[in-house]
């Protein structure tokens, strides 16, 4: 059905991609517009990042493969981005005629191949992003109003964490990680959500005043999710691979015509599945050499709450934190799996596992490592095999 | 300066275990070390030694300082070096020493290490291509840009393998390590000396390759025929660990017979400088230990080289010391206590009768084996977990055959298996078969022996490091390149974002 529906679709939609950099999957109460998009959209709740920062996280996306593969998995190796052997999600759409347009704050943080246009304002020169993301969108829709792929990076959330928490508080400083000081931090926390909402209201309005909402799809979605003191020695992200930062969510919008019915997708999906989704959403075909190295899979089938066309797959996730106990900006030191309802963490700088029964421990305060040998023998070599590169 | 301090010589045998040394070894049956069993005669020999450590940097690190390396913080071979630890060379060079030493591999300290350890020269590799062509050649260049590259190195040896044959190859490679050249480096050395001088070397026989000059083939295997395939396993261990090749028995025995021909060139070469170093006229004055900084494996529970674990083929070690002019040391003597390769370095000060002032200097974990109580004695080693694993992503089942780390403890009597998955084991050692017997854990009485182990082991590490995590294993990695080259644009952006 979706194929019959977008075939006519293809090149004359627009595909808004927005991106609001570390925002936690149980903050979306913080502003109404989420809750708004939520009656409007297939929400993927579920949706595993395979990094729990910006530059490793978005060339998953971007390239449908893990770090492990795409070379980017380690703060320091943005540019060993295997470009040349690459397809990117940017590069496959502006092969089947779309414009493709980006906003981000910085260079580092996405691939920039196959752009027409990638703007980059850093956090020192942003005043007014509203402002600055709906010149980029009026200067598009002078060009044209269909057939645009458009990529916004919102940073808002990152940039006050950066100020007010990363520089602020050590890695094991109880003003930030004590239990009585949850509260505060996440009263903070949602304040800068709040903000995003703000954020997302405006230039989703911006958007569907000057494209046609009829023809617009968007994927509001984010990158890592952000601590709020949960586990000592993560003050913002990027150290451990707990849910409260890579269990992240997306929603998909679909236009009315489309005749979708808005509901909550609680199936496990990754984010190497979005360039595969966006594909399929928008017919556009991928040609067999990329298709045979990507290790992302569609999950177009469970937005038609096809759930038997769909196979939960287990999804792999690893990061080196710079702000860490044990630093590992060059290559990942963590590493870990989380498929049927259970997560393995393997921690490469000390050697130690934790396994984690998500459905019954959903804070992941008791590590089974110990206890559940069975599982972690069934899950370890999905973990090596998962990374590969 | 005064003639009167010992002289010492100490000669690492990398990866020599127990069972090649002081009778016939269990593969070739034949006796591996002719010329160290006819010495053992005049010297005192270590009998129930243990390494320090499953690998080459960690248990030479321990030698030198006498210290754990939970202590010292060399757990691996890619593990930082610390550059302030007190070492025997150090106090040797403060008495009036004058250390040398020669090696054939630049990354077991203290190779590269020679100012921190107070050597007056240690060539390694490195330096000597320094020493020997102050000009750049091309050769050099190109084999110095290989050892950058072993995606390539590894390509061209595959081919090599291949155009002149895998033997041939792994020949060129063994000869490489051949130990001839640091023993007449240390003959020609030891010659210029008016004075005491500590002389090391670490040969590398009977360490990978496995593969001497023919006549001790020969010799290990007899009648046997060498496996072909014993060759390719030696270059694809990995391989092997992981099932590759199956069982492939009949090359695995022919792996053990060259690992015993290995050994019998390297006492074959040691004969030699023995005979020179009699004819010089300075054994008199001199005390040479030899020993091995940890073991191997030859297949046993599916492992080969070694790392990894804390299994008795790995860690008992074998250990002799010959001092003609010491009373402390008997000939034909033994001493059965437990003893360490941490032991060393007290012991040999106190055999060159350096003053005592040094033991105020330093924190040790070794013992006197000469003077302190050895009786009801504990020690604990341990095995590091796999570094960058990706390395191995071709080799799923060696990554899951090494998950996590292994810690034990042992004394005379038993010997305490811990794994950070959990499982537990408690052996016994039956001295009179010279095997350990692993013991019943639904026995209450096992259980409260393991229990009562696993409560001293923690014990030690605490001693040793107040903040020690049994379940944690830092693996203390030395910066990396990356870190180094990483493009300053790329780092001044990380910065901006305020990621470093």
């Amino acid at each position: 059905m979706w194929k019959k529906i977008f075939s006519k679709a293809k090149n004359e939609c627009n595909f808004v991609y927005i991106l609001l950099d570390q925002y936690r999957n149980d903050c979306l109460n913080a502003h109404p517009i989420f809750e708004f998009n939520k009656s409007k959209s297939v929400r993927f709740s579920n949706l595993i990042t395979y990094a729990p920062y910006t530059l490793a996280s978005c060339h998953a996306v971007f390239s449908g493969q893990y770090g492990s593969k795409n070379g980017v998995n380690a703060y320091t190796r943005s540019d060993c981005f295997r470009s040349a052997s690459i397809d990117t999600l940017t590069e496959l759409l502006k092969q089947a005629g779309f414009n493709t347009y980006g906003f981000t704050f910085s260079h580092i943080l996405i691939p920039p191949q196959g752009f027409d246009r990638l703007r980059v304002i850093e956090e020192s020169d942003e005043d007014n992003i509203v402002g600055d993301h709906g010149q980029l969108l009026r200067e598009i829709a002078e060009r044209s109003r269909s057939g645009n792929f458009i990529f916004l990076h919102y940073g808002g959330i990152h940039h006050e964490v950066r100020k007010n928490v990363i520089r602020k508080y050590a890695l094991n400083d109880p003003d930030f990680f004590d239990v009585s000081r949850r509260e505060e931090n996440r009263n903070r926390y949602l304040g800068y959500c709040h903000e995003a909402g703000n954020y997302l209201d405006a230039i989703m309005g911006e958007i569907n005043n000057l494209f046609d909402p009829d023809k617009t799809v968007f994927f509001v979605t984010t990158d890592h999710g952000g601590s709020l003191g949960e586990k000592v020695g993560e003050k913002a992200y990027g150290a451990y691979l707990y849910d409260y930062t890579v269990r992240i969510w997306g929603d998909l919008i679909l236009p009315s015509s489309f005749g979708v019915s808005p509901f909550e997708c609680d199936t496990q999906v990754r984010t190497i599945d979005i360039l595969p989704s966006i594909m399929e959403l928008l017919n556009v075909r991928i040609p067999k050499r990329v298709e045979r190295e990507l290790q992302g899979q569609s999950f177009v089938p469970l937005t038609n709450n096809c759930r038997n066309e769909f196979t939960e797959n287990p999804a792999f996730m690893e990061t080196g934190g710079v702000h860490a106990f044990i630093p590992s900006p060059d290559r990942p030191n963590v590493r870990g799996i989380r498929y049927g309802g259970w997560k393995l963490i393997e921690y490469l700088s000390t050697s130690s596992f934790e396994l984690f029964n998500l459905d019954e421990d959903p804070n992941e305060e008791l590590n089974l490592y110990q206890q559940r040998p069975d599982m972690v023998d069934y899950l370890y070599p999905i973990l090596l095999n998962s990374a590969k590169g | 300066m005064s003639s009167a301090k010992q002289s010492v010589i100490l000669l690492i045998f990398d990866s020599a275990r127990r069972d090649l040394w002081f009778g016939e070894s269990p593969r070739s049956k034949i006796s591996c070390s002719p010329f160290i069993n006819r010495l053992a005669k005049d010297s005192l020999i270590l009998d129930d030694h243990y390494a320090a450590g499953c690998g080459s940097a960690q248990a030479h690190m321990s030698i030198f300082t006498g210290q754990h390396p939970a202590r010292h913080g060399v757990v691996h071979n890619l593990s930082a070096r610390p550059t302030d630890v007190p070492s025997l060379t150090r106090i040797l060079a403060e008495n009036g020493y004058n250390n040398f030493g020669h090696v054939r591999a630049s990354f077991i300290p203290p190779a590269g290490m020679a100012d921190e350890f107070y050597f007056s020269e240690l060539l390694d590799p490195n330096s000597e291509e320094v020493r020997q062509e102050p000009v750049i050649s091309a050769r050099r260049l190109l084999f110095s840009l290989l050892r950058k590259s072993p995606r390539i190195l590894s390509f061209l040896k595959k081919t090599a393998g291949k155009v002149f044959g895998l033997e041939r190859v792994l020949r060129q490679s063994a000869d490489y390590f051949s130990g001839q050249q640091s023993l007449l480096y240390l003959t020609a050395k030891i010659r210029e000396q008016d004075g005491p001088f500590f002389a090391y070397s670490t040969l590398f026989h009977p360490h990978t390759p496995y593969c001497p000059p023919l006549r001790f083939i020969e010799q290990a295997t007899g009648t046997s025929k060498i496996d072909r395939l014993a060759f390719e396993i030696q270059q694809n261990m990995h391989g092997w660990v992981n099932g590759d090749y199956g069982a492939a028995e009949e090359a695995i025995k022919s792996i053990g017979l060259l690992y015993d021909a290995e050994m019998l060139y390297g006492d074959f070469l040691l004969e030699r400088a023995f005979a020179q170093w009699e004819r010089d006229g300075i054994l008199e004055d001199t005390i040479v230990v030899l020993t091995s900084d940890h073991g191997e494996f030859l297949g046993e529970y599916g492992h080969l080289n070694h790392g990894a674990t804390v299994e008795d083929e790995v860690f008992r070690t074998p250990c002799l010391i010959h001092a003609p002019n010491s009373n402390d040391v008997g000939a034909g003597s033994k001493i059965d206590h437990l003893t360490s390769a941490l032991d060393l370095m007290p012991s040999l000060l106190h055999l060159t009768g350096v003053i005592d002032e040094w033991r105020t200097q330093v924190i040790l974990d070794g013992k006197n084996i000469f003077t302190d109580d050895l009786k009801d004695r504990y020690l604990v080693v341990d095995s590091p977990p796999l570094v960058y694993p990706e390395r191995l992503s071709r080799f799923p089942k060696v990554q899951n055959k090494y998950r996590g780390f292994s810690r034990a403890i042992r004394n005379k009597k038993f010997k305490y298996i811990w794994n950070s998955s959990g499982e537990r084991r408690l052996l016994r050692y039956d001295h009179s078969s010279g095997f350990l017997i692993e013991m019943d854990l639904k026995v209450q009485k096992n259980i409260d022996v393991m229990d009562r182990m696993h409560e001293s082991m923690e014990e030690i590490y605490v001693s040793m490091n107040e903040s020690h995590n049994l379940e944690h294993y830092p693996l203390n990695m030395a910066a990396e390149k990356g870190d180094k080259n990483i493009d300053p644009r790329i780092r001044e952006q990380l910065k901006k974002l305020g990621y470093m």
